[in-house]
């Protein structure tokens, strides 16, 4: 490296502004808090005390579908039976309550997910 | 870099922010100064390089450690001040040439008024954006020739015939301006 060269690495020395890190961070977090708000969470805490109570509604209802559902003339689990057995399923009380299960928590999550969006497109 | 650079940005791609404080603490200096040789506006440089290193932030999981961490974070920077200066200032990007002493303040006296570095700044002004780009790299931050050439997608070859050029010509404006080489020493 000749004197020139020396002369012009000497000249070409920069300092960023102070607070220049402070400012990237901030902007960083605020990105994220904002991309948050754009992509809800997978489930709110309001929305899962709902779940679990409808949950436990649904299971009740499954469970209070008999062995003998087509002889229940008028238990509400007949027709939840019904609908079942129409898929030509057979369903013992057990997957009765794994289905519902899972399809409550897929309503759920779905209703939730819609829900949140809504609000957030307002935001 | 006293911590492991490689352990900091395995900690950025999870998405630890104090790791990224380091990285941007590390580097802000060099990202500043190539952008603020590129732009030669104090608060665009400012901010073009605070977005390269949001970019980098959110694209470091591109990054696969085939070339230098820093290699990769100048081409980031480079490529964002050159599409600012395509997208702002279009002419400044292909015709800005030196073109004789006339269009700026020369002369020993006024020389003699500034400090000496700031005299040399703006002398480099007077050379293209990319010429500017190539000297920082090469003279302030040491790159290769090599990763000039990934930095800024020019081949080697050109590389080496720009960093000439600019060299020669930076020479030739600073004696036209009657800057002394020597009393930088003294």
């Amino acid at each position: 490296m000749d004197e020139f060269d020396q002369v012009l690495k000497n000249a070409l020395e920069e300092k960023a502004p102070s607070g220049f890190t402070d400012s990237i961070i901030d902007k960083l977090v605020a990105k994220e808090q904002r991309q948050g708000i754009i992509s809800p969470p997978p489930i709110s805490g309001k929305g899962f005390i709902i779940f679990l109570l409808s949950l436990f509604v649904f299971t009740l209802i499954s469970v209070s579908i008999p062995e003998d559902s087509v002889q229940s003339k008028y238990s509400i689990g007949k027709y939840v039976d019904r609908l079942l057995t129409g898929i030509h399923f057979q369903f013992t009380p057990s997957l009765k309550i794994l289905v519902f299960s899972i399809a409550v928590i897929c309503l759920f999550l779905i209703v939730d997910y819609v829900f949140r969006s809504r609000k957030m497109v307002q935001i | 870099m006293a911590l492991n650079e490689n352990q900091l940005i395995a900690k950025v791609k999870l998405g630890n922010t104090d790791a990224f404080r380091s990285i941007v603490d590390y580097y802000r200096d060099a990202v500043y100064g190539l952008s603020l040789r590129l732009v030669s506006n104090q608060m665009e440089a400012e901010e073009l390089a605070q977005d390269t290193f949001l970019k980098v932030f959110k694209s470091i999981s591109s990054y696969r450690g085939e070339s230098k961490f820093s290699t990769w974070l100048y081409r980031i920077t480079y490529n964002t001040c050159i599409s600012h200066l395509r997208k702002n200032k279009p002419d400044l990007v292909e015709i800005q040439e030196y073109h004789g002493s006339s269009n700026f303040n020369s002369g020993y006296d006024n020389l003699m008024k500034e400090d000496n570095n700031e005299a040399i700044k703006n002398i480099l002004t007077k050379l293209k954006p990319d010429d500017r780009a190539i000297i920082q790299l090469f003279y302030l931050e040491e790159n290769s020739i090599k990763e000039i050439s990934e930095i800024t997608g020019f081949t080697n070859a050109n590389v080496k015939v720009k960093l000439h050029r600019s060299k020669q010509k930076l020479k030739r404006m600073m004696e036209e301006s009657g800057f002394n080489l020597e009393r930088v020493f003294v």
